[in-house]
């Protein structure tokens, strides 16, 4: 890790956000941007290796940014820092390829402890939306059947069985002791499920635009 | 189609040429008959000149007395006052009918000599006389009333041709136009001889006579053999064959005066033919029971038999008793004749059948109205007010009390199947405020039931976007209305009536009010979720924001908790303001989640217990919420003033109740020491809105917190 992006438009927290970054990774250089417009011009310019991206910003909603980010620099870590965790705000940017989320009022020792953990492959996920993204890998949810000849990426059965335990509010530490594999083995599964979430939004996105008569 | 309607249309053209054919006949054969050019009249009792011709208008003055009529052979005849007499049948007897038939020939024979004297007396009591010389009857000196029953006669034959020729097979519309067919034999013959000048040839006049007995006598047997086979056959057709052979012998009878007198001979055959078909039509109101569109159909008959006696009796009794006006002459009774013939028709052609109960309301009261005056003056006048007085304070009170038995009777005649409207609207307003639309249609169904009562209730049998009344007031088109189907609708009230234009409207009415309801609701809701999403937004921009700097500033003391907390009650708020339901076991994962990271943080172990399989229990979000604050408070003070090392969850749910127990070790005073904090204030208010309860117990090592919540 070598250069972060923080996109935050509230000093205080763009301070906090530095902190929390440069306490992970001792040698991390920052770059503020408090604007979607900043921050989309800055990315055309250089590169990151880590982007903290608060979503509500005064001229836009930030998964426009988390979108650019991850189709520019498909190798770096993007991480939503918002103070809202509900799935109707989060999934959004999930899908669009953030790999984590950090909640801003949280204590900044356990932000740090999160942060690594999204980069160590371990990142959250609240019931909610672990709940939304069964809805979303369900095979025979009517949105499924929608989409038809869409290719999409199904779960495996031991992600799904993860996925059903964190919907009902266990912690990865109580999952891995239920079904009896190492915690280390579950934040893998929730890491391929983030990951499959997000092809799958990439799979989309070129059949849209395909269809568009973009491609 | 073209050429179905095309042919009758032919046909009856045909036939009204026939008829003006047959007028010009009938005018021909009355402008033969002798002509003084003196109008004599039955005044006071006396025959007296009403009108002369310009001619003789020097000699014999307008108003005076006519004595006889004298011949150039100087045979001479009293003009007597029933001489002037219109209608043979007035006579009782027959040799009373004999004797002024041969009045009529010698007065015919005088009158078509060379020259004719008139004696008449003047007004000093003088006798006078004037020659006249009898000529060519002038068309113009046939009267209106002459022409009134020629048209009575050809039009009544025309309306029953028009509705046999549409419909030729049927045996009713078949006898309807042999009733027709008698209508001119009855009328064109008195018209002829009541027209008359002074005489006509006493054999003619009665031959005249006699057509015009067979035409009433054929007309009273068709009569009764419409009701024998109209709404329903009662006798097989070959049956109705003993009428004319009945009648037509009673005809003979009476034609050839075998009979011993009028009563017997004219009079009680054709009364008797009247009341034979009232009873058969009585007959088939009830056979029609349960059958509306039949039934209204005999209505149109009720109808108009009550319209036409009602004038009938207001004409006779308004001029002979009251003196309202001169009596008309008899020829102008067929007009009533016409009117109910009239409404025959109507009902044999089924014409706006379904409007009757307004129709026959309508001419109901207009009947019961005319009939109250004239009833209230005669009253009046046989307690002693004078006739001018009488008839004002009868109009006043006729007028007090008609208003309100009109209104009355239109309440129990026509509104009588209509709810109120003001009993509906609750109704309707809680349809369009049911939520899933399945419930919406069958509460829809459930009223419109409810409003018509039909037998039968078919969903989307046409798509019409109009409301109408279809198949003759049978069935009722409801519209789509609003996401609701089209229905059609058929035997109103249980199958006792049919639906009218009143029901269309009504059905059109609700319909509106019905989509303006579910619009306003739909804006309503629209507004709440906007308002819902802007007070989240506020929410989240202003005051999330502002804590959030709180929080960066708390930073290290030991009040950030509380503005952390803060925080999260602010998400849940935000949360319960998307409103929708929440499933509890969404909502314990949520909260399950939320304990374990909060347990994370200061290193203590949380135990949760929760039963798998959970009865399917749906919390309305501001439940939850409210909820979610509670065990956030609940878990917030453990962990506060603690410090323990395992916290225990156990949470159970049934059908009816949901209990989760908080239980956790650590330091902690007895709690019946513990002063209300802000936080456990809080809760109690939470849980006492919630309905449900919080309890507090310890034992040695371990407290205790219980929150009990009704889940119905």
């Amino acid at each position: 890790m070598k250069v972060a992006l923080i996109l935050e438009d509230m000093p205080e927290s763009q301070e906090l956000l530095r902190e929390i970054a440069q306490t992970a990774y001792p040698d991390i250089r920052v770059r503020f941007e408090s604007s979607i417009a900043g921050a989309l011009s800055i990315i055309t310019q250089f590169q990151f290796d880590l982007a903290l991206i608060d979503l509500s910003l005064p001229d836009g909603d930030g998964v426009t940014v988390v979108d650019a980010m991850a189709s520019r620099f498909p190798a770096s870590m993007i991480v939503v820092a918002t103070i809202f965790d509900d799935d109707n705000h989060l999934f959004p940017a999930l899908r669009a390829g953030a790999q984590g989320y950090l909640l801003k009022d949280q204590a900044p020792e356990q932000l740090v402890k999160q942060l690594r953990g999204i980069s160590e492959g371990h990142p959250p996920l609240s019931p909610a939306i672990a709940r939304r993204l069964l809805d979303h890998f369900h095979v025979d949810s009517p949105l499924r059947k929608a989409e038809g000849e869409l290719e999409y990426v199904q779960l495996s059965p031991r992600e799904r069985e993860v996925l059903v335990h964190l919907a009902r509010g266990i912690s990865i530490v109580d999952i891995g002791v239920e079904i009896g594999i190492s915690r280390h083995t579950v934040g893998d599964h929730v890491k391929n499920i983030y990951r499959k979430l997000n092809i799958t939004s990439r799979a989309e996105a070129a059949i849209r635009a395909k269809g568009m008569g973009l491609v | 189609m073209l050429s179905l309607y095309k042919r009758p249309a032919y046909a009856l053209l045909a036939l009204a040429l026939v008829s003006l054919a047959l007028i010009a006949c009938a005018a021909w054969f009355a402008l033969k008959q002798p002509w003084m050019g003196v109008q004599m009249a039955v005044v006071e009792g006396k025959v007296r000149v009403v009108h002369v011709e310009e001619a003789l208008a020097q000699q014999i003055p307008e108003g005076v007395e006519v004595k006889r009529l004298v011949s150039a052979t100087g045979v001479s005849q009293d003009i007597l006052v029933s001489d002037l007499i219109e209608e043979p049948d007035f006579f009782n007897t027959y040799p009373q009918m004999a004797a002024f038939f041969a009045r009529q020939t010698t007065f015919d024979g005088m009158l078509r000599d060379q020259k004719v004297t008139l004696v008449w007396v003047n007004l000093s009591g003088a006798e006078m006389s004037v020659t006249v010389i009898p000529k060519k009857r002038p068309l113009s000196s046939l009267p209106f009333v002459f022409w009134f029953q020629m048209g009575i006669g050809f039009i009544g034959f025309l309306i029953a041709s028009s509705i046999f020729l549409l419909r030729k097979d049927d045996w009713a519309a078949r006898l309807f136009w042999l009733s027709g067919l008698m209508f001119p034999i009855v009328t064109v013959p008195a018209a002829i001889y009541s027209t008359r000048e002074l005489a006509m040839h006493g054999e003619t006049l009665r031959w005249l006579a006699s057509l015009n007995h067979l035409g009433a006598f054929m007309f009273g047997c068709a009569l009764i053999a419409i009701f024998m086979t109209y709404p329903r056959r009662l006798v097989r057709p070959i049956h109705l064959l003993w009428l004319p052979a009945i009648f037509g012998l009673w005809l003979a009878a009476d034609v050839f005066r075998w009979a011993p007198d009028q009563d017997w001979g004219s009079r009680m055959p054709v009364s008797m033919e009247m009341v034979l078909a009232i009873i058969f039509s009585v007959v088939q109101w009830r056979k029609t029971r349960g059958q509306p569109l039949e039934r209204a159909a005999l209505r149109w008959f009720t109808l108009s038999t009550l319209i036409g006696s009602g004038l009938f009796i207001f004409i006779t009794v308004g001029s002979q008793m009251l003196g309202f006006f001169d009596m008309p002459k008899q020829g102008y009774a067929f007009g009533y004749f016409l009117l109910i013939y009239l409404g025959i028709a109507l009902g044999l052609r089924r014409y706006q059948l379904f409007d009757m109960d307004e129709w026959a309301y309508r001419g109901f009261m207009w009947v019961v109205g005319a009939l109250s005056v004239i009833a209230l003056d005669a009253l009046l006048i046989y307690f002693g007010l004078t006739e001018a007085t009488s008839l004002g304070v009868s109009l006043l009170i006729a007028g007090w009390l008609y208003f309100p038995v009109r209104q009355w009777l239109w309440q129990r005649l026509v509104n009588k199947h209509h709810p109120q409207f003001e009993t509906l609207l609750p109704e309707l307003s809680a349809i369009a405020f049911t939520s899933s639309h399945s419930e919406q249609k069958f509460h829809w169904e459930a009223f419109l039931m409810h409003v018509f009562d039909p037998l039968e209730m078919k969903q989307g049998e046409a798509d019409y976007k109009e409301a109408g009344v279809r198949e003759k007031g049978i069935a009722l088109q409801v519209p789509r209305c609003a996401s609701l189907p089209a229905y059609t609708l058929r035997y109103a009230g249980g199958g006792i009536r049919l639906f009218s234009t009143r029901d269309a409207n009504l059905a059109v009415a609700l319909c509106h009010l019905m989509q303006q309801v579910i619009e306003g609701r739909t804006s309503y809701e629209q507004g709440v979720a906007q308002e819902r999403l802007r007070i989240g937004r506020d929410l989240h921009d202003n005051i999330g924001a502002r804590l959030l700097k709180l929080i960066h500033h708390l930073r290290g003391t030991t009040e950030v908790d509380i503005a952390r907390d803060a925080m999260k009650d602010l998400r849940t708020s935000i949360a319960a303001l998307d409103s929708q339901p929440v499933l509890l076991q969404n909502a314990l994962a949520d909260w399950r989640a939320e304990t374990n990271s909060r347990c994370d943080v200061t290193q203590c172990q949380l135990h949760w217990n929760q039963a798998e399989d959970a009865p399917e229990v749906v919390l309305p979000s501001r439940t939850k919420g409210m909820l979610e604050s509670v065990l956030r408070e609940v878990i917030t003070n453990a962990l506060k003033h603690a410090s323990p090392k395992s916290v225990q969850v156990e949470v159970e749910v049934s059908a009816t109740q949901l209990r989760i127990k908080v239980e956790n070790d650590g330091e902690f005073a007895d709690p019946l020491t513990w002063q209300d904090g802000y936080g456990l204030r809080n809760i109690r208010g939470r849980m006492e809105e919630l309905g449900g309860n919080l309890n507090i117990s310890s034992d040695n090592d371990k407290i205790q917190l219980t929150l009990t919540v009704s889940l119905q």
